[in-house]
C-alpha cells in the first residue's frame, strides 16, 4: 500500500467541506436541488402528503367562502420545506398565495391573543402586498386601507411614533415599523391586547373588512384566482420557564374557542399550529375544514419488533444523497442505515448525524478513509447520550406507556405542559401509515 | 452522559470550527474551572496558528448585551465568523439567560456566524435541553468535560478491563458481537479497531496492566497485515512475549496465515458458526481463569 500524495487529501478535504455545506441546516425549496421530495417515495414513508391534503381541502372548496386550516409539524421535521411547496402548488394550481412569516409578525415568547395576532396577520399581509413587486396606486391604496383599520380599532400608535403620519396626508406610514414594534415592543403589544380585548367581535369585523379589501385588490386583474393566506411559524410560540403554562393555553383557547376569529370569508387559510394541539385536544380539530399533522419518517414498522421499514430507509437515503456522496463516508451502506435509524427518521436529526460522520471523517490522517463499524457506533452512542439529556427520571413512566402501547395519552391536566414539551422536543414521535401511531425516539427508548 | 476528556473531544471541536458556515452552537458542561480554562488555552492556541482569536465579554458585562453588540444588522453586510466564548451565568441566573438566548436564536443565526461556545457547570445540558429547546434543536456540539479536564489521552484501567480486544476494522461486525457475548458473560472487554486509538495505546496498555488481563487478537487478512498488528506484535517482543505467554488469545476468524510472533500459540478457531458454538466455551474458560 503506497502513502496517499497530499494533494488526494486535500482535494478530500474540500470535498468534505463542501459536503459539510451542503447538509447545512436550512429549509430547502422544492426547486432546491437537496429538495427530495418523500410524497412520491414507494411505501409512502411519511404516510401522508401533507401537500396534497392541505391543497385538496382548499381545492374542493368551489364556494367564495374561503376554508380555514390547521399545519403542524415538529421541529426539524421538514415543516417549513413542505410549505414552501404547498405554496409553489396553489401558484401553481391558480391561487394568490400569501405567506406570511410569524416569526417576523408576532412575539413567539409571549402570550398570544385573537386581537393582537389578527392586527400582527393584517399588517403582514399589507407588508407582503406592499412588497410584491411595482408600487401601484392600488398597493399604496392598502396602506392607506390598513392605516384606516388601525384607526378604527383604537389603536394608540403614536407612543411608537406612528401615530404622527396618520394625521398627515401625503406622510408614508411606515408598515415595516408597525410589524417590528408588534413583534418586538411587549409593552406596544400589551396595549394593543388591552386596547382590543373587549371589542373583540368589532375587532374582527374590522379585520374581515380590511382582508376583504385585500383579495379585491389582489384578484383585481383576474377575479377567478382566489386568494390564500398561509401563516407560518406560529407553533412555535412557546413560554419558557414560568410563562410556559399561560402561553400555551393561550394557543389552545386561539386555536379552539377563539377558531371562529381565524376565519377569514374569501379566502382560504392555514394556520400553523404546535402540534400538540392537534394530538392532545381532539376537539380543537373539529372546528377547522381539515388539519394536518406531518409526521416523522416512519423509519420502522409499529410491531413489537420495530422492523426497519426498508422502503422508508431508502427514501431518507435518497434524501441524504440528494446532499452529495454520503457514501463515500461510510465503509458500508448498513453503516449509513444505522445512522437513518438512531435519528428515528427526524430529518433534521439524521442529517446531523451525517455531519457529524463529516466531521469524523475530516480529521481522520486519511480523510478518504470512510468510517468502520465500529466508529459509527462510537457516533451513534455519542449522539444517544446528548440527545436523552432532556429527559427527566420522573417522565420515564409516561415514555415507557407510549413506548408499549404506541399511543399519546394525558393522564391528567397537570401534565400537559411537560408531555406537550416533551412531544415539541422531538423525544416522542409520531409515524403514520394508514392511520396515526406514536413512539418514542431511539435515544429516548436507550433510556428506558 | 460520558464524560469526556478534551483530548477525545479535541478533534470534534477543530472539524466545528473548520466545517460548516454560519452560526454553530457548542455547548460545553464543564464543571471545574481547570477544564474550562485548558479548553479556553488550547482554543486559543488552536485560533493563533489560523490568525484568528477567541472572542468573548469583557469583564463586568453582561454576556447578552455583549452578544447582541457582537450582531451584524440585517442588511450591513455577512455576518463576521469568529469564534466566540461565553459562560453561563450562575444556576440563579442562568435560566433567565437561556430563555433569552432560545428566543433570540433564529436572530442569532441571522445576525451572527462562526462558532458560539456555551459554557455551563453541572447539568447545564439537562436544562439546556428543556429551557433553551430551539436553540438546543439546532446544537452543532454537545459535550460534558470530565470533571478534571485532562489533556492526557484516554488511558484504560485495570480495574476497567478484563479483556483486550484487537481487530481490523473489516471485521467491525464480528468483533462487536463478540464483546457483546463477552459482556453478557461478565467480562469487561475494551475493544479497539486498527482505526480508533494511536498505535501506542497497546504499547501503553501492555506495559502498565498486563499481568492482569487477556488480549484476543482477530486474526483476518486485513489484520495481519495491518500496521496495527505490526505495533502490537512489537510491543509484544519487547515487553511481554516471554514473561506472560498465556495472556495471549488468537482467534482464527477467517483463513489467514499466523504472524510469526504469534506462531508459537495455539490459536482458537472461530471460522465457521459450528466451530464458534464448540470454541467460545473454551475461550470463557481460559478468560475466567488467572493468567499464568
Amino acid at each position: 500500500m503506497t502513502a496517499p500524495k497530499p494533494d488526494d487529501l486535500k482535494k478530500r478535504r474540500q470535498q468534505l467541506r463542501d459536503l459539510a455545506q451542503a447538509l447545512k441546516d436550512e429549509p430547502v425549496g422544492p426547486d432546491d436541488e437537496r429538495y427530495f421530495p418523500f410524497h412520491e417515495a414507494p411505501g409512502e414513508p411519511r404516510g401522508i402528503d401533507a401537500v396534497h391534503a392541505l391543497s385538496a381541502a382548499i381545492e374542493l372548496e368551489a364556494s367564495d367562502k374561503g376554508s380555514c386550516q390547521l399545519f403542524s409539524g415538529f421541529r426539524g421535521s421538514g415543516k417549513s420545506t413542505e410549505l414552501r411547496r404547498l405554496r409553489a402548488v396553489l401558484i401553481e394550481a391558480g391561487y394568490e398565495v400569501i405567506l406570511v412569516e410569524g416569526a417576523r409578525i408576532v412575539n413567539l415568547h409571549q402570550p398570544l391573543e385573537p386581537a393582537d395576532l389578527l392586527v400582527s396577520v393584517a399588517a403582514g399581509v399589507g407588508l407582503a402586498l406592499q412588497e410584491t413587486g411595482n408600487d401601484s396606486p392600488a398597493k399604496q391604496n392598502i396602506v392607506g386601507r390598513l392605516v384606516s383599520f388601525l384607526q378604527n380599532t383604537n389603536v394608540n400608535l403614536t407612543q411608537v411614533n406612528l401615530g404622527a403620519t396618520l394625521d398627515t396626508p401625503g406622510a408614508k406610514f411606515d408598515l415595516g415599523k408597525l410589524v417590528f414594534e408588534i413583534a418586538t415592543n411587549p409593552t406596544f403589544k400589551g396595549q394593543v391586547q388591552n386596547a382590543l380585548r373587549n371589542r373583540l367581535r368589532e375587532l374582527v369585523e374590522q379585520f374581515q373588512s380590511f382582508m376583504d379589501q385585500a383579495r379585491q385588490l389582489i384578484t383585481k386583474k383576474d377575479p377567478a384566482r382566489r386568494p390564500v393566506l398561509i401563516v407560518d411559524d406560529l407553533e412555535k410560540v412557546r413560554g419558557t420557564g414560568p410563562e410556559q403554562d399561560i402561553i400555551q393555553k393561550g394557543m389552545e383557547e386561539l386555536f379552539w374557542q377563539f377558531a371562529w376569529t381565524l376565519r377569514i370569508p374569501g379566502w382560504h387559510v392555514i394556520w400553523t399550529a404546535p402540534p400538540y394541539l392537534q394530538l392532545l385536544n381532539s376537539n380543537v380539530t373539529n372546528e377547522y375544514d381539515a388539519s394536518v399533522v406531518l409526521p416523522m419518517v416512519r423509519v420502522w414498522e409499529n410491531n413489537a419488533e420495530r422492523t426497519p421499514d426498508s422502503q422508508s430507509i431508502s427514501a431518507l437515503k435518497a434524501c441524504l444523497r440528494r446532499r452529495g456522496d454520503v457514501d463515500s463516508l461510510v465503509f458500508k451502506e448498513e453503516l449509513l442505515e444505522r445512522l437513518i435509524l438512531a435519528s428515528s427518521g427526524h430529518l433534521r436529526d439524521s442529517i446531523a448525524l451525517v455531519r457529524d460522520v463529516v466531521k469524523k471523517q475530516y480529521m481522520q490522517k486519511d480523510p478518504r478513509e470512510p468510517l468502520s463499524e465500529y466508529l459509527i457506533e462510537r457516533l451513534v452512542s455519542e449522539y444517544v447520550n446528548t440527545a436523552k439529556r432532556p429527559v427527566y427520571d420522573d417522565d420515564v413512566p409516561w415514555l415507557r406507556s407510549i413506548a408499549e402501547k404506541r399511543e399519546l395519552t394525558l393522564p391528567n391536566q397537570d401534565m400537559l405542559s411537560r408531555v406537550s414539551k416533551l412531544i415539541d422536543t422531538a423525544m416522542v414521535m409520531t409515524y403514520r401509515n394508514g392511520s396515526t401511531w406514536f413512539d418514542v425516539s431511539y435515544p429516548v427508548r436507550q433510556k428506558l | 452522559m460520558t464524560l469526556r476528556t478534551l483530548d477525545d473531544v479535541w478533534d470534534d471541536i477543530v472539524a466545528t470550527l473548520e466545517l460548516g458556515s454560519g452560526l454553530r452552537f457548542v455547548l460545553i458542561e464543564a464543571d471545574s474551572g481547570q477544564a474550562r480554562t485548558n479548553l479556553r488555552r488550547r482554543l486559543q492556541r488552536y485560533l493563533k496558528t489560523q490568525e484568528k482569536s477567541l472572542q468573548s465579554p469583557p469583564a463586568g458585562t453582561n454576556g447578552l448585551d455583549w452578544l447582541s453588540k457582537e450582531q451584524t444588522p440585517p442588511g450591513m453586510g455577512a455576518p463576521s465568523e469568529e469564534t466566540r466564548w461565553l459562560s453561563l451565568p450562575g444556576k440563579s441566573k442562568e435560566r433567565f439567560f437561556l430563555h433569552r438566548l432560545n428566543e433570540g436564536r433564529d436572530n442569532l443565526r441571522r445576525t451572527l456566524g462562526g462558532v458560539l461556545f456555551l459554557i455551563g457547570s453541572r447539568g447545564m445540558l439537562q436544562r439546556l435541553g428543556n429551557d433553551a429547546p430551539d436553540l438546543w434543536s439546532v446544537r452543532e456540539l454537545a459535550v460534558e468535560l470530565d470533571a478534571q479536564g485532562r489533556e492526557e489521552k484516554p488511558q484504560a484501567t485495570a480495574q476497567t478491563y478484563d479483556v483486550y480486544l484487537s481487530y481490523s476494522r473489516y471485521d467491525a461486525s464480528f468483533a462487536i458481537a463478540l464483546r457483546k457475548q463477552m459482556e453478557e458473560d461478565g467480562l469487561r472487554v475494551l475493544e479497539v479497531s486498527d482505526d480508533v486509538l494511536p498505535e501506542y495505546t497497546f504499547y501503553g496498555y501492555i506495559h502498565r496492566f498486563a499481568h492482569l488481563n487477556y488480549y484476543i487478537f482477530l486474526l483476518s487478512p486485513p489484520y495481519v497485515r495491518s500496521k496495527s498488528l505490526a505495533n502490537e506484535m512489537r510491543s509484544i517482543r519487547f515487553y511481554k512475549h516471554a514473561v506472560y505467554p498465556n495472556s495471549f488469545i488468537p482467534l482464527m476468524i477467517r483463513d489467514t496465515v499466523l504472524p510469526p510472533d504469534l506462531r508459537h500459540l495455539a490459536y482458537l478457531d472461530f471460522r465457521t458458526p459450528d466451530k464458534i458454538a464448540a470454541n467460545y466455551p473454551r475461550l470463557l474458560q481460559i478468560l475466567k481463569s488467572p493468567t499464568l
